[in-house]
């Protein structure tokens, strides 16, 4: 804090900055009011001068600041603000014209890059990134990459989301669970806004998106509404007061390893449901069965008849020998991440895999936002084995590969 | 910080030329698992589903036989069955002997695989040379032969496979598996080695040393020798080599035995029922426990499980190789000298002319005046059914008789213990024959017309005559006590039907009448041996 407060005193003292130091100190102020009437919130997942995410007015110099859907590096502004008084869209914040995946911006502040206009970057962060379903490079194959948040790109392929439940009261063909590229209504299910692209699965536990960005981040365990949940990952309606527990990495996993990543709840419990919060628990595979649900009936009687995804990996078979497991206990492979079936008093995550207790879960095999790979596999598995590359699937089938 | 990023940027470049030349130079870094170097696994001719190709899956790749989530692009693939499937496979495991997931690839016309780079013709065809031998091509004709008589075809019955390997091995199959497993492993099993044993369902078996048809008869006492391959007597089977003695092919006796030993009952439900001898008892189709094989047990003794084709060496010299010993049915009698009746000399005694006077007629025989035709010449003269006997002794002399003899090669390789293969005689899923039995053995092509009921008692294409003298050998012996020269036709003594009748696997503990080597000095000259 003190050297943020360093940082704006300096600002003022240059004349090219003071208009945003101005801003700034504006801005200081009201956080130094919240600090003092809200104390537990005085470590806020943004930091950093307001103007990085506001405009008051959307003018500066005569000209507007809204750059709406555009990315870092590009001038399309627009005279419309947009609600919450921000800068942008949640598209135009976490995009970028360049490779950077992880923008850092005055203060300090870093922003997570998950669409990188000029390509799928190298650093691509945990959740992948939306390059190949962006429009103009998506194509039939292209569009089984990535969730199609873009408005403009309907999905070639599917006309709803897969294994797709109904739903519930959720349905509709706009509804967030049956596609992300279609706006709904202003007022409905539940919200009082429209919902599209990343907020119909991000921020889904309050009326509007916002709050969120502002929730103290001091603990990395995000397991309540209050904490956030992981990556704003909230339920709404029959899954209100439920969202994601996971223990957040602080740079999106851009750089990650067996002792620097994030950590997933999961919950082996039924494996004949089509899952959601109430039937798995706060885990992210219960996030996923929102829109997927069918997927998560993976048994009949004893049988597989799905990929397992919250299950327990079990210690026996060619399972016994996953993540190079010796004794039972293998080490973490941040490209075929587990879910852990309690993270209650995590703060730092854990290096190894425990066989026979940790679990398979959706984000094992698929990034969240979009691969390079078809289905969003974090690992080219449509292309095995003529690709010649490892096969991800072998981390735990160890005999077939 | 350029400095840095130039660092890193060299260090990154350093790193992957360095992985590059590694790969050029070593190139078995890359090493292919156990899957990619199996047959489903290959990404030159493995699994390769035809609407999973044309979704631009890898050839090899998982999703030709699982659909991790019943859906790809939002609906299902080809073959479409509305619901998942167990063990995440295309289509249910296992329902019938003609709806089985493996089957869905492995068959013909209306296959979901894109192609295959080799026809999946009969072992009889590629290990036994016959080309000629086009029908079946592929696995599910070859389980579902037609006509499906199990009299005129027959098929490991899935089901009937299914029901025993779950029941014995519990832990490793259960009623969703598929009965191909018993003997395959997807995962595993190759082109060139194709079986993995029930019991050690994580290796192939056949590939390795001590797992060779040669191994298991040195284990055993005996020796094993190839049969010919079709159209040649320089050949052998499996690869048309001069190999012999089974070294390069897999121990089968080893791998069946896992279930078709001594002591596990195995039903079959569809299979022809013991006791036939047409046309009295025409060959019929029904559900019986399966004879046991006992291919391990060198013991000779009476009653006892054991085969000849296995471990159980020669107890007498069925080619007559070996020391002079004969087959033993009859006795020289007149007829065997002269022509009978002849009038008008019937009362010629020529036992006692063709033996110089040291023999004679059976006295108790010549003295039987029983005259059925009433033609007053005693039956037994007029058709010259006495006896030859020594005049001093009494003692018959013993005719030779020259069946059961072994052809080649066997008969050139003279061993004097064969251990046979299993598949030496028998087809692995199905054949247009019986019982399994090889349409073409040791060379030799047996007409897929023929069945178990419309043989003949002495037909030279049996099974059995590929490899054993029926009545197509003749065989000159010379006899000293009549001075002549016999002409032995190998024709067998006794009841001539089909062989099955009495020879098979572990036959006296179901026929007690069925022998085979009568008598065996060790085992007391009894009865008892089997084939």
């Amino acid at each position: 804090m003190v050297f943020k407060l360093f940082t704006v005193l300096k600002n003022i003292e240059n004349p090219a900055n003071r208009a945003n130091s101005v801003k700034a100190v504006t801005c200081l102020i009201f956080t130094l009011f919240a600090a003092i009437f809200f104390t537990s919130s005085t470590e806020a997942g943004v930091t950093g001068p307001c103007y990085n995410c506001h405009t008051m007015h959307n003018s500066q110099n005569g000209q507007p600041v809204n750059r709406g859907d555009s990315a870092w590096g590009e001038t399309n502004v627009s005279d419309n603000p947009i609600p919450n008084l921000l800068i942008a869209s949640c598209l135009g914040c976490h995009s970028s014209s360049d490779g950077q995946t992880i923008k850092t911006l005055p203060g300090g502040m870093k922003v997570p890059i998950v669409f990188n206009t000029n390509g799928y970057p190298i650093s691509a962060l945990s959740g992948g990134n939306f390059y190949w379903v962006s429009p103009g490079v998506a194509s039939n194959e292209n569009d089984t990459k990535g969730h199609n948040i873009f408005s403009g790109n309907p999905d070639n392929n599917l006309n709803e989301a897969p294994g797709d439940i109904g739903g519930g009261s959720c349905g509709g063909t706009t509804a967030c669970h049956k596609n992300l590229y279609s706006s709904t209504p202003s007022t409905s299910f539940g919200f009082k806004s429209l919902r599209q692209g990343c907020t119909k699965c991000h921020m889904t536990g309050s009326d509007l998106p916002k709050g969120y960005h502002h929730i103290n981040d001091s603990n990395l365990l995000k397991n309540s509404a209050s904490a956030g949940w992981f990556r704003f990952l909230s339920g709404h309606e029959s899954g209100a007061g439920h969202g994601v527990t996971g223990l957040i990495d602080t740079d999106w996993q851009y750089t990650a390893s067996s002792t620097d990543h994030n950590e997933y709840l999961g919950f082996s419990g039924t494996k004949t449901s089509a899952g959601g919060f109430s039937a798995i628990g706060d885990t992210m595979t219960g996030y996923c069965t929102g829109c997927h649900g069918n997927f998560h009936i993976e048994q009949e009687g004893s049988v597989w008849v799905r990929h397992p995804s919250d299950a327990v990996i079990p210690n026996s078979g060619e399972f016994a020998g996953a993540f190079n497991a010796s004794g039972g206990i293998g080490a973490y492979d941040p490209l075929v991440p587990v879910a852990r079936p309690s993270l209650n008093g995590w703060t730092v995550p854990d290096s190894t895999v425990r066989l026979g207790t940790d679990l398979v879960m959706c984000l094992s095999c698929h990034r969240a936002h979009g691969s390079p790979y078809s289905k969003l596999m974090r690992w080219d598995y449509k292309g095995w084995p003529a690709n010649g590359w490892p096969n991800g699937c072998n981390v735990c089938h160890t005999v077939k590969n | 910080m350029r400095l840095e990023k130039l660092i890193k940027t060299k260090v990154l470049f350093t790193g992957i030329g360095m992985i590059i030349l590694s790969l050029i130079l070593y190139p078995d870094i890359l090493e292919s698992g156990v899957y990619l170097n199996s047959a489903h696994g290959n990404t030159s001719y493995g699994v390769n589903r035809i609407d999973t190709f044309n979704l631009g899956y890898s050839k090899a790749n998982c999703a030709h036989c699982h659909e991790q989530h019943a859906s790809i692009n939002g609906s299902e693939p080809n073959p479409v069955n509305g619901s998942p499937s167990p063990h995440l496979l295309f289509v249910k495991n296992f329902t019938s002997q003609s709806d089985n997931v493996c089957l869905y690839c492995h068959k013909g016309s209306g296959s979901v695989q894109a192609s295959f780079s080799r026809i999946n013709y009969n072992y009889s065809y590629w290990f036994g040379g016959d080309t000629t031998l086009t029908t079946p091509n592929n696995i599910y004709d070859a389980f579902n032969p037609s006509p499906a008589d199990c009299c005129q075809g027959s098929t490991h019955n899935l089901q009937d496979v299914l029901n025993f390997v779950k029941t014995k091995w519990p832990g490793t199959f259960g009623n969703e598996s598929n009965p191909c497993n018993a003997c395959h492993n997807p995962h595993l099993s190759q082109r060139g080695y194709p079986i993995v044993r029930p019991t050690d369902r994580n290796n192939i078996w056949g590939d390795s040393d001590g797992e060779h048809m040669s191994d298991f008869a040195a284990a055993h006492g005996g020796q094993y020798h190839a049969p010919y391959r079709k159209g040649s007597t320089s050949t052998f089977e499996p690869e048309g080599s001069g190999i012999t003695n089974g070294s390069n092919v897999p121990d089968y006796v080893t791998f069946c035995s896992d279930c078709h030993n001594a002591t596990n009952v195995i039903y079959s439900s569809y299979i022809p029922q013991p006791h036939m001898n047409y046309p009295v008892n025409p060959c019929t189709c029904s559900g019986r426990n399966l004879f046991t094989i006992d291919w391990s047990n060198q013991n000779r003794v009476y009653n006892m499980p054991g085969d000849m084709h296995g471990s159980i060496s020669r107890c007498c010299d069925i080619d007559g190789k070996i020391g002079g010993q004969w087959r033993k049915c009859d006795f020289y009698v007149e007829s065997n000298f002269r022509t009978h009746p002849h009038s008008p000399d019937y009362y010629k005694d020529e036992c006692d002319t063709q033996s110089g006077g040291a023999y004679q007629r059976k006295p108790v025989c010549a003295a039987d005046t029983t005259d059925a035709n009433a033609n007053s010449i005693p039956d037994n003269i007029e058709y010259g059914r006495c006896d030859c006997t020594s005049k001093t002794t009494g003692n018959p002399v013993d005719v030779p008789r020259w069946w059961g003899g072994l052809k080649p090669p066997y008969e050139t390789a003279n061993y004097a213990n064969f251990i046979l293969n299993c598949t030496d005689c028998h087809e692995p899923h199905g054949s247009q024959n019986a019982y399994l039995l090889r349409v073409t053995a040791n060379g030799k092509y047996s007409p897929p017309t023929w069945n178990i009921d419309n043989r003949t008692a002495d037909s030279p294409q049996e099974l059995c005559t590929s490899c054993h003298y029926h009545s197509d050998k003749t065989v000159s012996i010379y006899v000293p006590e009549f001075n002549l020269t016999f002409t032995a036709n190998g024709a067998h003594c006794g009841n001539q039907k089909l062989c099955l009748n009495c020879h098979h696997h572990y036959s006296v503990a179901n026929i007690d009448r069925c022998y085979a080597c009568t008598y065996c000095v060790d085992s007391g000259w009894v009865h008892g041996r089997t084939f």
